[in-house]
């Protein structure tokens, strides 16, 4: 009997442990206060302070409902997947908090058909083209010499530059563009006339990864959730 | 004896389904709302007679009168120390801002070909259509491929003469000889879906009045600021320093625009007991005028007071001989969407009795104008133009040459085509000039040998992955190769799946929307043999290098293998055991040894030795 008997409670046992050690993983990933253990990495600059839930909104429905909706889907009773736990982070979730009126370069108006160059180059029509969250930077693009995707063909009729804009253009010096101007244009700023006024590209570059900021701290408008300390 | 297991799972089963469904909560609605639709093309052309009137109203009620009123506009009216109101131009930015912040996916642009600021100037595609406004006067109708957005251009007249005065002498002007009439630029649309509902139309109309609104209420807001203010109230500055509130200016506008749209969609939703009861079809004029604004868009308007035809309203009578048309609407619907099959099918003019461009015909036949046709009819051409495109790189020169006359037949006014045809021969007599065995883009694309172009590909970038495998006629990208939206590295991708390239065949574009995953979120791909697929912006996450080959060599025995990419040697060898690949000569092979830029492949090739492949 007990020959019998002994692997059967072994089995038992090796299930109780199995079962107990997953949960305390589960646990242990997911308890509030644990976002660290599966985090994909640093929050990026001025982030610092938001949670999961700021980005990662949860999907519509209850559990049970997006698992039939999903079930009803693969049975070809539903036209599309319903998301399941979060929804996807899109642009739409980042302008809930950062959209206003006198954005210079807005997202969406790279939607329009004439700049399918600059999309299929740096996606501008994306805000996690530039700003790709969890890289502990603030910007995440490595070089600042992006404007060339669209204002090659910039000019001035009264340039008040020193150099002016259309000789910048035509000797390539795509680096000095950010030195007089932001790209979302919320720097209450005055623009410089000289280029050797402009921020040299170094300390642009430093910007972009979380080092301290050029551009005057004033600014126009700012987050919805500044922090994300609500 | 039924063992204890089955039973547990069975158990299980019944379980799950009593939980998901029979003791279900309420299902989540879908995404998008079901029911009967119209072509997205309407739709635009309802947007644009809306934003003309509303336009014309602010230019010359707010923006005329009112600088004789002694109010002013600036472009820099945004500046804290401008006292001023949007310009025209500006007044529409607005409302283009307030449309994308509104969930609804409509948009709307402003560009021209000679823009005060030139990074409003078209470019590329979006100038070609342009030219096509400029030649007709007729909007044009599109799809974009990387963004996966249907996108309407309609023209833009110099309707008064502020728009004239202020761009022939804005110190950035690149033209200063405007007239009255001149098309000075464009309105350009885009919306996700081909086809909306009437829910969903109402939703769209409701998201641009207010747009409207909101433009209109920022300039208020600014007024706010102004130091010598205007009375704001039901009065118009016509007359005298007033300003009309929110609600008496978007009273104004949508009295203006209501009765046209109202008349708009009731001839594009018509209900069927109507159609039946009046099945004559004594009235195409009406209906044409009503479903589709186009024709009724006044041509080049040189004397101001000419638009305001377009501006009234239409006339209540048309409504009603809208509402009372015949049963041509469920005609007009069945041949569209029999138009789609075919089209889907690639059946665009040939063959005869069974073609899109035939049912598109028809459906003009009985509604003159009919923009969803005019649209299809305008796709129908760009897929030639396409394939031509996709010839011409091959080096198929005939039929590339074939796929233009042909675009050429179905719109012999189009300028670029007869362009497009002379480069064409061009490029075909420098082809033969050099002589030389050229390499095509027909191997693996050379990208995809470079070992460092899996590990990182260029973020944010296209690139076309072209895999010529002869009979291959499915290829099951399998979801750990595909990206999903998480995935680490994803880049967009637009795979090609070649078959027989110097065949005679045909094309099937896949869009971006319909970028082929299965339930199991693998990616699928099947051709019939002499087809070539391009896939064109669907997620693939390089950090897995397998898929699966499923292929019959047309008599219906079925092989089947996994393939590592980008190495075509197992897949040759497969090829070369089948009696009917012997001679070809689009050998993947071939390709390989003769391109002199080839780079080392060390990866790979440590990849095929342990496999056993070398």
């Amino acid at each position: 009997m007990n020959s019998v008997r002994k692997p059967r409670r072994r089995q038992m046992i090796g299930y109780v442990v199995g079962a107990t050690a997953g949960a305390i993983c589960l646990l242990v990933l997911f308890l509030p206060g644990q976002e660290d253990f599966h985090v994909r990495g640093p929050m990026n600059t001025g982030h610092e302070g938001c949670g999961c839930e700021s980005c990662h909104k949860a999907a519509a429905g209850t559990l049970r409902q997006q698992l039939q909706a999903n079930v009803r889907y693969l049975l070809g009773q539903r036209q599309t997947l319903a998301p399941f736990g979060h929804k996807d982070v899109t642009t739409e979730i980042c302008l809930e908090c950062h959209e206003r009126p006198n954005d210079r370069h807005p997202v969406f108006r790279f939607l329009e058909p004439r700049f399918a160059e600059a999309r299929a180059a740096i996606q501008p029509h994306l805000c996690t083209s530039c700003h790709r969250e969890h890289a502990g930077k603030r910007i995440t693009v490595d070089d600042t010499g992006y404007c060339v995707n669209c204002h090659e063909e910039t000019k001035l009729k009264n340039d008040p530059l020193d150099i002016s804009h259309e000789r910048l253009i035509a000797e390539d010096r795509w680096q000095t563009c950010l030195g007089c101007h932001d790209w979302h244009g919320n720097h209450v700023m005055k623009t410089a006339t000289k280029v050797d006024q402009a921020f040299p590209p170094a300390k642009i570059l430093a910007y972009f990864q979380g080092g301290p900021s050029p551009y005057p701290e004033k600014r126009q408008y700012k987050a919805k959730k500044e922090g994300c300390d609500d | 004896m039924i063992s204890k297991s089955f039973v547990i799972s069975v158990l299980i089963l019944v379980t799950l389904s009593v939980y998901l469904f029979a003791s279900a909560p309420a299902r989540l609605p879908e995404q998008r709302p079901v029911g009967e639709t119209i072509p997205i093309a309407q739709v635009f052309n309802i947007v644009e007679a809306e934003n003309d009137v509303v336009r014309a109203l602010w230019t010359k009620e707010i923006v005329g009168s009112g600088k004789q009123a002694g109010l002013t506009f600036d472009e820099d009216w945004r500046e804290e120390h401008v006292q001023a109101g949007p310009l025209p131009a500006l007044f529409l930015r607005e409302t283009a801002v307030s449309l994308e912040k509104n969930p609804v996916r409509l948009s709307l642009y402003l560009g021209s070909d000679y823009p005060i600021k030139p990074a409003n100037k078209f470019t590329a595609a979006q100038m070609e259509k342009f030219q096509g406004i400029r030649k007709t006067g007729e909007p044009q109708f599109f799809f974009e491929q990387d963004t996966g957005l249907h996108t309407a251009m309609f023209s833009d007249i110099a309707v008064v003469e502020a728009c004239i005065d202020c761009h022939n002498k804005h110190k950035e002007t690149p033209k200063s000889d405007w007239k009255l009439g001149d098309v000075m630029g464009a309105t350009t649309w885009s919306y996700p879906e081909a086809v909306v509902t009437l829910d969903e139309l109402m939703k769209i109309l409701t998201a641009l009045r207010q747009g409207f609104r909101e433009a209109y209420t920022a300039y208020l807001a600014e007024v706010e600021s102004f130091a010598r203010r205007p009375q704001i109230g039901d009065k118009w500055p016509r007359e005298g320093f007033y300003l009309p509130t929110v609600d008496v200016f978007m009273g104004e506008a949508l009295k203006r625009a209501s009765s046209g749209t109202l008349a708009s969609v009731l001839t594009a939703f018509q209900p069927k007991e109507v159609v039946a009861a009046n099945n004559t079809p004594s009235q195409p004029k009406a209906v044409s005028a009503v479903a589709t604004p186009i024709s009724t868009k006044p041509p080049a308007v040189t004397d101001p007071q000419a638009n305001a035809a377009y501006e009234t309203p239409a006339p209540q009578s048309d409504v009603i001989q809208a509402a009372g048309s015949s049963a041509k609407t469920q005609r007009v619907a069945a041949l569209l969407s029999q138009a789609e099959r075919q089209i889907a099918a690639k059946r665009l003019t040939t063959p005869v009795g069974d073609a899109a461009f035939e049912s598109y015909e028809d459906v003009l036949k009985l509604i003159p104008g009919h923009g969803g046709a005019l649209e299809g009819i305008g796709r129908i051409k760009d897929e030639y133009k396409r394939w031509a495109e996709t010839d011409k790189r091959r080096g198929n020169w005939k039929r590339a040459e074939a796929n233009l006359e042909k675009a050429l037949a179905i719109d012999p006014e189009d300028a670029m085509l007869p362009v497009a045809l002379r480069a064409l021969r061009e490029a075909q007599k420098r082809a033969e000039k050099e002589a030389a065995p050229k390499v095509r883009e027909q191997g693996p694309h050379r990208l995809a040998r470079q070992e460092s172009f899996w590990k990182s590909p260029p973020a944010g970038s296209s690139h076309d992955l072209v895999f010529p495998y002869q009979f291959a006629n499915k290829i099951i990208f399998s979801k750990d190769f595909m990206g999903h939206p998480k995935a680490k590295r994803r880049t967009q991708v637009n795979v090609r799946v070649l078959t027989t390239p110097n065949q005679a065949g045909g094309e099937i574009i896949i869009t971006e929307q319909e970028c082929p995953n299965d339930p199991q979120g693998n990616f699928v791909v099947s051709t019939a043999v002499n087809q070539t697929i391009i896939y064109t912006g669907c997620a693939v996450r390089l950090d897995q290098d397998r898929f699966d080959i499923q292929w019959n060599n047309g008599t219906g025995s079925a092989h089947s293998m996994t393939e590592f990419v980008p190495s075509e040697a197992v897949f040759e060898q497969g090829l070369r055991a089948l009696p009917s690949h012997e001679g070809s000569r689009s050998s993947p092979g071939d390709v390989r040894s003769k391109d002199p830029m080839a780079p080392p492949v060390t990866r790979f090739e440590e990849f095929e030795r342990r496999m056993g492949i070398r």
